[in-house]
């Protein structure tokens, strides 16, 4: 079974047609890679995935781990198993970091029917977590998110993906504004992460990412639909050619 | 008001204070003008004007002697303490704080030594409270603390003369509902002093909290924060004024209210900058979260600058939550009404800090606990 389908989506935000028919489908452990130029509708698919109120799916199916998911709320796909990485992630001041991740995890192992992690284990992956993509364990007691630098954002979004272990990660420019040594790390978190049964979409405008997270399959979506797919060379064409030749 | 306070200044047989005559002419004057200003459009004066003229004692403990000195108006010359008990210029904006001073016919002094730290806490108690005046020498340093036990009626003003290169850290709470209860705390800076207020409160059947700081000092600075919420039927008006009367002066004003029901908050955050204070700078900000459709806030932040060079910004919101923290959070697994309480929660502690951030804390935030659970519309 497919864990991630997606069928013919329309979706209207704000009165306006932003996907226009798009399809795609994601088998369990396979890596994904989604480019296309700026407003191609590359984070409204991610938001449509993960359950953001203010997208008006007008028509077709997405299909999440067997379930149409169409009108399902966030917490309800987070429980599920699926993990949306923010292009741009929100600051939240007053609510630490710390109490912020475990609430996240105390949650998804309620629905799970998991035992809760207890705090002492919790601290301990959370530490060795956040050593691995090199963010000083002090962030824990900031507000979430609250003067991070982009770079941070991005690694504290993979900090997460690596905590919370959901089957699909939907990865928004989780590269953009990351210089060399970020991303490499981030690209490390991001393998590690890879497994048989672990999916990953990643949401990209440059190819460079592909270079570090290979892809399994490479498509292109432009003004609301998928306009061509292929592997990683594909990817490599696009970095010499650019994406007119696929939207005129 | 003024009618009111003819038959009660007539009733009572006034003690004979030194300043009595200067303070029933003051008041005569004041609460005239009161009843027409804009800053009680929303607040009933007459509701702190009281039935009978019951005096408390302030409750007033110091860390042993001889930390601090208490003594009495009564005993002491009256040579410029009426300048003192409410500023020359700024005393007609407060004549509830006149009429304690009529009433009570005395004020309590409290000394803080210099070059030294004190700890000092103050209990006001229900009726007209004895003022206090406290005066903190040069290079001192005060943590105080002050709780009022208000049933039906309080009045109380607190006066702090700080000196050259002293700091006080005030924290104060008021919780209790179901009282008419008004209160004036006025600071007036010397030169290269702090002063750092931490307020916490909760809506009353009438509550007025007025709070004036006077930066007269160069160099010396302010810093307020503070955290409130309105109860249904509650009524909470704050009354924050400061002015910058000398060069190099610094204010800093945090604020978060929540109208967790149909009740009202009065925020009134003025910040005066006076001729000859180059280099001012003023920092306003209070934001309200309405967790009841029927709450009623009212901010205005009111700005008047006769110095150039100065750096003045000012923001007042009221809001509801922001629906793309909502969304952050609930993609990681938190369901919606957990999501808002966090949210609610960390609104409010983003203004608590401080000796008395437990109290605060808890009687803040249970409140919110419930506001948020018992409204799904967010
Ligand atoms: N909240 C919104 N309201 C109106 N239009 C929006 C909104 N969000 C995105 N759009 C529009 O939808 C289109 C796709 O945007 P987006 O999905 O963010 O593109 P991408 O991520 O590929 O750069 C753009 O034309 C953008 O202007
Ligand atoms: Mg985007």
């Amino acid at each position: 079974m497919s864990l991630l389908e997606v069928r013919n989506l329309e979706v209207d935000v704000d009165g306006k047609r932003i996907l226009k028919g798009l399809n795609l489908t994601l088998e369990p452990g396979s890596v994904h890679a989604i480019m296309g130029p700026n407003g191609s509708g590359k984070s409204t698919l991610a938001n449509v995935l993960a359950g953001k109120p203010g997208y008006d799916i007008v028509s077709g199916e997405v299909i999440f781990d067997g379930n149409v998911v169409n009108e399902t709320e966030p917490e309800a796909l987070a429980q599920a198993g699926l993990f949306l990485a923010f292009q741009y992630p929100v600051e939240i001041p007053g609510v630490s970091n710390m109490e912020f991740l475990k609430a996240s995890l105390d949650n998804l192992h309620a629905a799970r029917g998991d035992a809760q992690p207890n705090a002492v284990e919790f601290m301990k992956t959370v530490r060795s977590i956040a050593a691995e993509l090199d963010l000083n364990p002090e962030f824990l007691k900031r507000g979430v998110n609250e003067g991070f630098s982009g770079g941070e954002k991005k690694r504290n979004e993979i900090l997460q993906l690596l905590l919370l272990q959901p089957k699909l990660a939907v990865l928004d420019e989780t590269d953009s504004g990351l210089d060399i040594d970020a991303l490499q790390v981030v690209a490390d978190g991001v393998n590690r992460f890879r497994s048989d049964t672990n999916t990953v979409l990643m949401i990209t405008h440059y190819q460079r990412l592909l270079n570090y997270i290979v892809p399994d399959a490479v498509h292109v979506l432009a003004d609301g639909v998928i306009v061509k797919s292929g592997g990683r060379e594909l990817a490599e064409e696009l970095e010499a050619r650019g994406y007119a030749w696929l939207t005129n | 008001m003024v009618d009111e306070l003819d038959t009660l200044l007539a009733q009572l047989e006034l003690p004979p204070l030194l300043l009595a005559d200067d303070v029933r002419a003051r008041l005569r004057a004041s609460s005239v003008a009161q009843t027409t200003r804009e800053s009680w459009k929303y607040t009933q004066l007459k509701k702190f004007v009281p039935n009978d003229v019951a005096v408390s004692e302030p409750t007033i403990s110091a860390d042993g002697p001889p930390a601090a000195v208490v003594s009495r108006l009564s005993t002491q010359p009256s040579d410029g303490l009426n300048r003192h008990l409410g500023d020359a210029d700024s005393s007609s904006r407060f004549p509830l704080a006149d009429l304690a001073l009529l009433i009570a016919g005395d004020c309590l002094i409290v000394d803080i030594p210099s070059d030294r730290e004190t700890d000092l806490s103050i209990t006001f108690h229900p009726g007209i409270n004895v003022p206090v005046l406290i005066r903190v020498a040069a290079r001192a340093t005060l943590r105080l603390q002050e709780t009022v036990v208000a049933s039906e009626f309080a009045n109380h003003s607190l006066y702090l003369l700080i000196d050259e290169d002293a700091s006080v850290e005030h924290a104060r709470t008021a919780f209790t509902s179901h009282c008419n209860h008004w209160s004036l705390s006025q600071a007036v800076l010397g030169v290269r002093s702090s002063y750092k207020l931490q307020q916490y409160l909760g809506g009353g059947n009438q509550r007025r909290y007025e709070t004036q700081i006077i930066l007269d000092g160069r160099e010396s600075n302010a810093s307020l924060t503070g955290a409130y919420r309105v109860h249904s039927g509650g009524h909470l008006d704050q009354q924050i004024t400061v002015e910058h009367r000398a060069p190099d002066t610094l204010s800093e004003q945090r604020f978060h209210g929540i109208g967790a029901g149909k009740g009202s908050a009065i925020f009134n955050g003025r910040i005066h900058i006076h001729p000859d204070s180059p280099r001012s700078n003023a920092q306003l900000s209070n934001r309200n979260l309405a967790l009841h459709p029927d709450a009623i806030i009212n901010t205005k932040p009111e700005l008047e600058i006769y110095t150039d060079d100065v750096k003045c910004a000012h923001g007042a919101t009221v809001g509801q939550l922001s629906a793309d923290s909502l969304f952050y959070l609930q993609s990681r697994g938190i369901a919606l009404p957990a999501a808002r309480q966090m949210l609610c929660r960390a609104f409010i502690r983003e203004c608590i800090e401080g000796p008395l951030a437990d109290i605060a804390s808890e009687a803040l935030l249970d409140e919110i606990t419930t506001a948020v659970a018992s409204n799904e519309s967010l």
